[in-house]
């Protein structure tokens, strides 16, 4: 049985807890919210119209949704105007696909992978980070458009970061798994942007829960995405307190899952240099 | 109190399989490993043993594939063994490879402190650190640009300076130093040497013999991923290029600049019996004494010369002119030609000794004709920087050696 101890910079082996590996973990944050910020760093740097890749793309989209499902598909947000019920629902969507997008992080950065160590989660993690501004500005054009379409914030939007605290450890749970499984089967990178479509659809992004058939409304409850949507749009247009024993059974899965995700890594991390 | 290893290597193998296979699925399941028996894999590294204290210096030489560069990401945590264990009680700085982490778009400055984020300092200690980087590096002017337009060397210098300025008890060096101009060689070269001073352990890997030489107390010679000598640099670098540095004229011939020729009218009257260099290697800036024997036979009018080659028999230093008087008295001489200060950085020389006519006019032709010529080669691998035109400031002195009958 093989075991490196490499008591140095960024350690390898967990310890139990110490004042060590706390100021441990505090650099490994430290470093991922570094990654971040050089991701976006260099995404808004490269090109000029990249301002306008950040916020009149994801506009455009929404109109086109808009357009499409409420004039000619006739699918309706329910009690709430479609615009806004599709802003919530794109918002989720997007942070979401920002994880899935992580399948190929460890394979995009394999150079820095292969010469020098840190813990690995470090970088699906900071994908994650760096799009927590897309998600931020998302919801705050929530509001705006729902305010314009006559809905003002109300004070169920104090349950938002439960709400969202789902969807962040879901996130990053996944985007650490597709990228550790991506490593070794690569077939996985060329699946995703099938996966990502299937998902898409199958959540309630474009069209309200309730449409959802009744022999396929365990999908509602399952699906973490569909939770999150549901319950941003509860909070944030109905004005309503979301499902909470729900939501908190979903934190507590997506938790493990996460807690799990970094587990499993970790226990394989040695090999990702070897192949990546 | 005896102090921790800084190194323990405890019969570290690394495999790797050979070969690429459409899906490493199996390395997904933990805790078996991901070598399946029947693949065949390739030993990065055979069963290695090796222990390092606190400033030790060691230099990996090696053929390519020897292994090398795998112990040395073994050493920085990057490569975990296979089989075998391997620890390092210390902070470590990686020159692994010059730039590590810069991102292209980002600034220079910018990616000072990414770099020593990625490599495991504190936003204060980069800061603490920050001005002696900019100024090892050279770059100042340039901070404010985005990496991807500097040059190879600035590049360069800018991660060496980074990766050099983490406060550490282990040097890991990779072939770096093959990188930039002689100024900055010289003063990597210096750097590393404060840093070991200072207290920090160095692992030098290298196909520069010079280098290692002159770095290194101690020398690890793999082979196929197979410790062969763990020695003296001398005994590692005798294994390594099947014999020790060797001062016999190097019969290889080809047309180059001052391929002295002997015209039969005039040979014999001269003869160089025996040339050697001393000692055989050195470290830059150490003195260097080029000794030949010279043995007069008929007296002349002469002069002796001394030039300095690369390998590649490219000039690297000007002809420097030597004692004449004696060539006028029959006699067998011991001419010194000490250089004081050796200016090269890396590399594998030739000096060679002639003895030119005085009057000769055809010193300018292609070969020019020579009473006598012998070179000293020291055989050590490596790059050279060729530098035409600089000064050895040779000190000549001659003996006269009598006859002993």
């Amino acid at each position: 049985m093989s075991e490196a101890t490499v008591h140095s910079n960024h350690v390898r082996r967990v310890g139990p807890i110490s004042v060590a590996s706390l100021r441990r973990a505090r650099s490994e944050a430290r470093l991922t919210v570094s990654f971040a910020r050089r991701e976006l760093h260099s995404k808004y740097r490269q090109s000029a119209l990249s301002l306008f890749w950040g916020i009149v793309q994801p506009i455009l989209l929404v109109l086109v949704y808009a357009v499409v499902f409420s004039q000619i598909l006739n699918v309706n947000g329910g009690s709430i105007p479609y615009l806004p019920f599709v802003v919530a629902g794109i918002v989720v969507w997007r942070y979401f696909a920002a994880g899935l997008q992580q399948a190929t992080s460890f394979i995009d950065r394999s150079s820095v992978l292969s010469k020098v160590y840190f813990r690995r989660e470090v970088i699906p993690l900071s994908g994650c980070v760096a799009a927590l501004v897309d998600l931020g500005v998302g919801l705050v054009a929530l509001v705006a458009v729902a305010w314009w379409k006559g809905i003002p914030p109300s004070f169920t939007l104090v349950a938002l970061p439960l709400v969202l605290s789902v969807l962040l450890v879901y996130t990053a749970a996944i985007a650490i798994l597709l990228a550790t499984i991506t490593v070794f089967i690569r077939d996985v990178a060329h699946a995703m942007p099938t996966i990502s479509q299937v998902l898409f659809l199958a959540s309630p992004i474009l069209y309200p829960e309730s449409q959802i058939p009744s022999n396929l409304k365990f999908l509602g409850t399952v699906n973490p995405v569909a939770v999150v949507a549901e319950a941003t749009r509860a909070v944030s247009l109905e004005g309503i307190w979301p499902n909470f024993n729900l939501l908190l059974v979903h934190l507590c899965i997506g938790t493990a899952l996460l807690v799990g995700s970094i587990f499993y890594l970790r226990s394989i991390e040695d090999r990702i240099v070897d192949v990546v | 109190m005896a102090q921790e290893p800084l190194v323990v290597f405890d019969h570290v193998t690394k495999e790797y399989r050979i070969g690429q296979e459409r899906s490493n699925a199996r390395a997904l399941i933990p805790g078996r490993r991901g070598e399946a028996a029947e693949s065949t894999t390739f030993r990065a590294l055979d069963d290695v043993s090796l222990t390092m204290q606190h400033g030790d210096t060691l230099g990996l030489i090696g053929h390519n594939g020897a292994g090398k560069s795998t112990l040395l990401r073994v050493l920085a945590g990057i490569v975990e063994p296979s089989r075998g264990h391997a620890e390092v009680n210390g902070r470590f700085a990686s020159l692994i490879e010059l730039g590590i982490g810069f991102d292209p778009e980002l600034t220079g400055h910018e990616n000072v402190f990414f770099a020593g984020d990625i490599m495991g300092m504190s936003k204060a200690e980069i800061r603490k650190k920050y001005d002696e980087i900019v100024d090892f590096s050279g770059v100042a002017e340039f901070l404010d640009m985005p990496v991807k337009r500097y040059s190879t060397g600035m590049r360069a210098r800018l991660g060496f300076a980074v990766a050099t300025s983490i406060e550490c008890d282990l040097l890991l060096v990779d072939e770096v130093l093959s990188v930039g101009d002689f100024e900055f060689q010289r003063r990597s070269l210096e750097r590393i040497r404060e840093m070991n001073q200072a207290g920090a352990a160095l692992v030098l890997v290298t196909h520069n013999l010079w280098a290692v030489n002159s770095m290194c107390e101690r020398v690890i010679l793999l082979d196929h991923g197979k410790i062969v000598v763990d020695g003296t640099p001398a005994e590692a670098m005798k294994k390594y290029i099947g014999e020790e540095p060797t001062t016999e004229l190097d019969p290889e011939a080809g047309a180059t600049f001052e391929d002295f020729r002997v015209p039969p009218a005039i040979a014999g009257k001269v003869e160089i019996d025996s040339i050697r260099a001393i000692p055989d290697v050195i470290r830059s800036g150490d003195s260097i004494t080029i000794q030949a024997t010279i043995t007069v036979n008929e007296p002349c009018e002469g002069v002796v010369v001394m030039s300095l080659f690369t390998a590649e028999r490219a000039v690297f230093a000007e002809r420097e002119l030597g004692p004449s008087g004696f060539l006028a008295t029959p006699g067998t001489y011991v001419i010194d030609a000490e250089v004081p200060s050796v200016p090269m950085a890396t590399g594998r020389f030739q000096f060679r000794i002639a003895v030119l006519p005085q009057d000769d006019r055809h010193l300018d032709q292609v070969f020019p004709a020579a009473l006598a010529v012998a070179s000293a080669e020291m055989k050590i691998d490596g790059e050279v920087m060729a530098r035409p035109g600089l000064k050895l400031r040779t000190n000549w002195s001659v003996a006269t050696v009598p006859h002993s009958h």
